[in-house]
């Protein structure tokens, strides 16, 4: 019997990966997630000894811990339990994202669901939920969190775009037409689990969208902003052809990120935790 | 009535470079030659960051930040020079820029003007003076002077964490952005580099005689005598932060920046280069990520409520008053 396949689910934050994650978790028959504090301790001693978050050399580092033999047994440990389940299993942690190039080394033909969402309506979401009250007044956020979400985006997508069982979710589409969109999500789950569901399955994941919680609307802004550069605009627009069913392979060199976005990155977050004591 | 008005004005001489750039170095040269900085009380006292002085004045500074809030806009805004630039217009501003001038030596006799941040506001100074500025553009690797900057401008326990060449170089590329196009034109000024001051001191300080010849013809006879006093103010000594691999090799800088670097260095030998500016534009995260560091700055400076910001840092930006948010 083939091992069971994971179900990752990835996005930058506040991009919907949440919401996909639920609705995904909805209607999978078995296996979920693990024991989240594991994950969440382990995840910590993998980001700690991946070294800076913010570097190019990032997805090799992490293929290199998966590669060691001490990682791999750990992270055996929580993964396994998991993937005994008699079915595809779901990996409901969207923080995977950046960590997607170690577990991509663990585990055998993973499933993949991108949730992507306007990057300047998800910047001004993760400012309002996520970003100390403190500083808010003080610091401008667009060119970083762009720099974080083309970052993020390109490792996920080293990954996981090339895999046989890719689905790019759009929030946006899912907000405007959230049946059709829902529909494409059961059908894309159909073909890569084997398990068939029924029309009611739709109306069930229905039940969990709702329209009016989407706030931050301003989707030209981003293309307007002049604080992004042309390539995490055209990084955007191939997320939304994936998201429209475009069969377009994934051409990292297309989008590559400024040499100056690391400095930017690391002493943003280092000025963050000068001046509140904790990172984002 | 005659008025007593000297048949050769003197031009001021304006010595421009970003921070830690050897703008000092060519101030010290400059005075030495014959012009004066300006009543002493005046000038920003020695530190251990420029043991021999930076020939910052006072009142200038006040001038800049006031020029700043009145043109309403940031510093790192690529329309903050034309914006500045209009506020010579203003009958009171250009009248205390006339008035900081006149106070700064007798009538005729030469003078200077070096400050930081003095490029952002040359298209002000150029229209409101009566006589317009002969310009000292300083230039070193900035890579260099980024280090030279943390060391002398931020807080030690942050060293090693903190990086700064890619600020720095955004800052600086944004200060010779502002210069060039206002000394185009203008053949009277000219590109120093620091690292070729220290290496060929002979050379590049007759060079910089013939530059000042321009100020007015009396000071230039009395400048040429001065070359050996201007010969002994070189101490290759004070050359530290010197990084052994080029700037133009650094993985993490720009190309455009160091398109710009080569280009200053081929008008520093006497390349009759134009300045096209599209070639250098700004990279679109510039502005909120140089605001954003000056925001940086002044947490840093206020973290310990007990000394906050120094007195020299509290006239200078980037602690004047916050500009309107980059919305």
């Amino acid at each position: 019997m083939p091992p069971a396949r994971p179900l990752f689910i990835v996005g930058v934050e506040r991009s919907g990966a949440g919401l996909i994650a639920r609705l995904v978790g909805r209607s999978l028959p078995t296996g979920r997630g693990g024991d989240p504090a594991a994950y969440a301790a382990f995840s910590g001693d993998l980001i700690a000894a991946r070294g800076d978050r913010w570097s190019p050399g990032l997805p090799e580092r992490l293929a290199e811990l998966a590669a060691d033999p001490a990682w791999r047994d750990r992270a055996r440990e929580l993964i396994d339990p998991v993937a005994s389940a008699d079915g595809p299993w779901l990996w409901p942690y969207p923080e995977t994202g950046l960590l997607l190039p170690f577990w991509a080394q663990l585990v055998a033909d993973p499933i993949c669901i991108v949730a992507g969402r306007n990057p300047y309506d998800a910047s001004r979401s993760f400012l309002e939920n996520r970003f100390p009250e403190k500083l808010k007044r003080i610091i401008q956020f667009p060119a970083y969190f762009s720099f974080r979400w083309q970052f993020t985006t390109l490792v996920q997508l080293s990954s996981c775009a090339a895999w046989s069982d890719t689905l790019f979710v759009g929030y946006e589409l899912m907000m405007r037409s959230p049946v059709e969109q829902v529909r494409r999500l059961v059908r894309f789950l159909d073909s890569a689990t084997g398990v068939s569901h029924g029309d009611d399955a739709v109306w069930t994941l229905l039940e969990d969208i709702d329209p009016s919680s989407w706030h931050f609307r301003d989707e030209h802004a981003f293309f307007e902003l002049g604080s992004i550069t042309k390539e995490q605009k055209q990084l955007f627009r191939y997320l939304q052809r994936r998201a429209g069913d475009a069969a377009e392979p994934f051409a990292p060199e297309h989008f590559p990120m400024p040499p100056y976005a690391w400095e930017y990155l690391r002493n943003f977050d280092l000025f963050v935790e000068q001046a509140v004591g904790e990172s984002v | 009535m005659t008025l007593d008005v000297p048949t050769d004005p003197a031009r001021p001489v304006f010595v421009l470079g970003a921070e830690r750039s050897g703008a000092s170095l060519v101030a010290e040269l400059v005075r030495a030659w014959g012009a004066a900085p300006g009543p002493v009380e005046l000038l920003v006292p020695a530190d251990a960051t420029s043991p021999r002085g930076t020939f910052e004045h006072a009142p200038l500074a006040d001038l800049l930040r006031d020029l700043a809030a009145a043109a309403e806009t940031s510093l790192w805004d690529r329309d903050f020079p034309t914006r500045v630039g209009s506020l010579a217009d203003d009958p009171a501003l250009a009248a205390r820029a006339r008035e900081h001038a006149r106070a700064m030596a007798e009538p005729g006799e030469a003078w200077f003007w070096k400050e930081p941040l003095l490029g952002f506001f040359l298209p002000f100074f150029q229209r409101a003076l009566p006589v317009p500025p002969l310009c000292l553009l300083v230039v070193r690797n900035p890579h260099d002077a980024a280090l030279s900057f943390a060391r002398a401008r931020l807080p030690k326990d942050l060293a090693g964490r903190l990086r700064t060449t890619a600020t720095y170089c955004l800052s600086w590329s944004a200060l010779v952005r502002a210069v060039l196009p206002a000394l185009e034109g203008d053949p009277a000024h000219a590109v120093l580099v620091y690292e070729e001051l220290l290496r060929s001191p002979v050379v590049q300080v007759q060079r910089l005689c013939r530059a000042l010849a321009g100020v007015s013809a009396a000071a230039a006879e009395n400048g040429a005598a001065r070359l050996p006093e201007m010969f002994e103010g070189i101490d290759p000594g004070l050359w530290r932060s010197k990084s052994e691999v080029s700037f133009f090799d650094l993985p993490q800088v720009a190309e455009a920046h160091k398109e710009l670097l080569r280009h200053l260095h081929r008008r520093a030998a006497g390349a009759a280069e134009a300045y096209e500016p599209a070639r250098f534009a700004a990279a679109p995260y510039h502005r909120e990520w140089s605001e954003n560091f000056d925001a940086f700055r002044r947490h840093l400076a206020l973290r310990n409520p007990e000394t906050g910001p120094s007195e020299r840092d509290r006239r200078r930006h980037p602690f004047w008053p916050a500009p309107p948010r980059n919305r």
